[in-house]
């Protein structure tokens, strides 16, 4: 089975973990500062829950990017 | 049930010597939602009104009473107003907080105390002791006392010269007790034990008071307790003391939670005249009735003032900040929660609340979507429930959701992450035909062609032995992710077009027809092109979900849409300016389509770990005894942490494409929730 994977389809395999690897970095770089900030405006003040939940998954479309990215990479793989 | 209760602006006028009246009546009516009033200016007519004279009192009694609850740790919330009399619940309130604190102050001296003994550091806090034992004390017309006692020495002194003239007494300080040394003529023994015993004296036991003392002990009267004795006996009065305070708490409690609750109750309407305008022998109370109470609120007042007070009712103005009563059947309840979380509506727009029934809970299960999964959730929030009955709104939306779970795990065919069974299983229980299904085209993006193949080829494979039977489902999560994909954008689109048609219908109510065209059907027509984008350009939406759209939104389409989505932008850019263009340049509308592949993302996520958990059980089930109790220990935990995150993402994620992509297409907010006064918490 091993055998008869290509280099090619590594490259895409590889070329999709780092779709979904680079963005995932980056969300997550995004979110620790909007993160803590939210934080530390809830403690101050309770009824910023919402807010400070929006603000922090705002960065998380990132993410979701680099997986559909990634899902139409590997969707490369299948069509070839 | 997509608007707030209509509310109704009134004012309520009279002479002040109705006021109590007035009071009362609405108090005990709920419904009146009173507008504070405020001193713009010195020179206004009104002024803020007093409160009660009677309310310092009853104030001060209530802090007493609010003491006592925290002391004996009562939740006051909740509970019957008592309907005894103000004066005779002062009275009792005034003994019952002295004997509670005594009680309470009696039983901590006793549990430090016990800790002293139980330490074995009775020894240092009598070395502490500095006695002068003048040859005056050292003989046998004397007797002695060395110990520890409760209350402040001086107090103690005194007591004792007045009952023993001949007396010495000395004192050390050890770690916050009073230690004490006595010496007093043993013809008044009697009394000054009584005096002792009422600070409850604590002995230091014999031996330590021998070491440290030692020409007394050789003295005949002298008597020592012995080594033990006196930690046992101030165990003993401990367990008292505390079932003491036990039995007090249960004694008292009704009185302390329904006097508190009467005396809030008349704290508040004593209060009310601060929310009033006043002038010396008028008063006027603006605030808001829902509608529907209007007509009972006048009946009632007019009778118990002989129609002396007018209730006007005015116009709601476009500034006024109407309060907002939610107005929703007992299913829809539970999502209020949500709202409270973000912020309310505002009177004048469409309440989401309905529609977040609607959506939350199919999210929600279209990423958990586990029948196992479900079911821990279901009976978990059904517990948390019982437990915390404070946070009862939440988690029914919960029970909801897992409800909802269980019905997507049923679709997917999912069991705690297991997908098949072996086929001697299935034909064990003689219902291979009935539970188990062909097969599905695993290959994603397979037309129906493919898939009429493979259900051939797997009906061969059901004579085989190690077959396996699929269990019956709709959809197969781990195999047909881009069907997965599909539909997840297709939920989005949906929802962002239930979001801009809302938002339609409120700009229309708000700013009339043509804005509502400019800000949202604009968007509306920019739709469809990046819906045909997603099918035939990024090649997102594949397989049965691009065959169904592509009766609307043909191949061929593309030149229609094009003009339709520049005479949107048109809209847009008229209707919301640079910032409009701005946003259809950047593909805002894509972005939140595609922000709903996470539905996909999160139950796949979910899926993946349940099958890794089984799979790797699985294997270590093989391994022998040894293996059995491993794999045993691997789906406990690894189910228990796929749980765990599979209620916290699937919730913060569907929350969040509510709040985000959904919200943002219509909702502005800012609403005060409707508070009555006289309603209870």
């Amino acid at each position: 089975m091993a055998a008869e994977i290509g280099i090619g389809t590594g490259m895409i395999a590889l070329s999709a973990s780092l779709a979904v690897g680079l963005t995932a970095i980056a969300t997550a770089w995004a979110e620790q500062s909007i993160g803590a900030a939210a934080v530390g405006a809830m403690a101050e003040k309770e009824e910023l829950f919402g807010k400070g939940l929006i603000l922090t998954v705002i960065p998380e479309s990132l993410v979701i990017f680099g997986l559909v990215v990634a899902i139409l990479i590997l969707g490369l793989a299948t069509g070839a | 049930m997509i608007r707030p209760k209509p509310m109704s602006k009134v004012t309520i006028f009279g002479p002040k010597t109705f006021m109590k009246q007035v009071i009362e009546k609405l108090y005990d009516l709920g419904a009146v939602h009173i507008e504070d009033f405020t001193k713009k200016s010195e020179e206004e007519y009104f002024d803020i009104g007093e409160p009660y004279p009677s309310n310092e009192k009853n104030a001060e009694v209530l802090v007493k009473l609010r003491t006592l609850a925290s002391l004996l740790k009562l939740s006051v919330k909740g509970g019957k107003a008592s309907t005894t009399s103000i004066d005779i619940i002062e009275e009792k309130t005034g003994k019952l907080y002295t004997q509670v604190t005594d009680k309470l102050s009696r039983k901590d001296y006793l549990a430090r105390l016990a800790k002293i003994y139980s330490k074995k550091q009775d020894e240092k806090a009598l070395a502490s002791l500095k006695v002068d034992l003048s040859p005056d004390f050292n003989n046998s017309n004397y007797i002695h006392y060395f110990g520890i006692v409760n209350t402040q020495f001086d107090l103690l002194k005194e007591e004792i010269e007045k009952s023993s003239p001949k007396s010495a007494a000395f004192s050390s300080n050890y770690e916050g007790f009073s230690v004490v040394g006595i010496f007093v003529d043993a013809k008044k023994k009697e009394k000054v034990d009584s005096i002792l015993a009422g600070y409850d004296f604590s002995p230091i036991e014999g031996p330590f008071a021998k070491k440290q003392f030692p020409d007394l002990a050789s003295k005949p009267a002298t008597r020592f307790v012995k080594l033990g004795y006196e930690a046992e006996q101030v165990e003993k009065k401990l367990k008292q003391a505390e079932f003491d305070v036990q039995q007090l708490i249960a004694d008292q409690s009704k009185f302390i939670i329904e006097s508190e609750r009467r005396l809030t109750v008349e704290s508040e309407k004593a209060e009310a005249p601060l929310r009033f305008a006043t002038s010396k022998n008028t008063f006027l109370i603006k605030g808001w009735v829902p509608t529907e109470n209007l007509k009972k609120m006048d009946d009632q007042i007019g009778k118990v003032t002989d129609r002396k007070v007018m209730i006007k009712v005015d116009k709601i103005g476009k500034k006024d900040n109407v309060p907002v009563a939610f107005n929703h059947p007992k299913i829809v309840e539970p999502f209020e929660a949500f709202m409270d979380l973000y912020t309310l509506p505002s009177y004048k727009e469409i309440d989401p609340t309905f529609f977040m029934f609607l959506t939350f809970p199919i999210f929600f299960g279209f990423m958990l979507g586990d029948v196992g999964y479900g079911l821990v959730c279901l009976l978990l929030f059904m517990w948390l429930k019982a437990k915390m009955p404070g946070a009862k709104h939440m988690l029914n939306a919960f029970i909801i959701a897992s409800v909802m779970s269980v019905v997507f795990g049923f679709v997917y065919g999912e069991y705690f992450g297991i997908e098949e069974i072996p086929m001697s299983m299935a034909v064990a229980l003689h219902s291979e035909k009935l539970i188990c299904q062909p097969e599905h085209a695993a290959e994603a993006g397979t037309h129906g062609e493919a898939a009429a193949e493979s259900h051939g080829e797997a009906a061969e494979d059901h004579g085989e032995e190690g077959a396996l039977c699929n269990l019956p489902r709709l959809l197969q999560r781990s195999h047909q992710i881009q069907d997965l994909l599909s539909i997840a954008v297709l939920f989005g689109i949906v929802h962002l077009m239930i979001g801009f048609i809302v938002g339609f219908i409120n700009v229309y109510h708000a700013h009339g027809f043509m804005h509502a065209v400019y800000e949202k059907l604009g968007w509306l027509m920019i739709l469809p092109l990046i819906v045909w984008l997603l099918m035939n350009f990024l090649g997102i939406i594949k397989g049965y979900v691009a065959t169904m759209l592509s009766v609307i939104l043909p191949q061929s389409s593309l030149p229609v849409l094009g003009v339709m989505f520049l005479i949107g932008t048109v809209l847009v850019v008229k209707g919301e300016g640079i910032r409009g263009l701005i946003e259809v340049v950047f593909m805002s509308l894509m972005s939140n389509i595609l922000s709903y592949a996470r539905l996909m993302a999160v139950g796949l996520a979910s899926v993946s770990l349940a099958v890794v958990v089984n799979d790797l059980a699985g294997q270590m089930f093989a391994a022998g005894p040894i293996g059995i109790v491993g794999g045993v220990l691997v789906l406990i935990v690894g189910h228990g942490i796929n749980i765990a995150l599979g209620i916290l993402s699937p919730f913060l994620h569907a929350l969040r494409l509510h709040y985000v992509e959904f919200f943002n297409k219509f909702f502005t907010g800012g609403g005060k929730r409707f508070k009555a006064f006289g309603q209870l918490e």
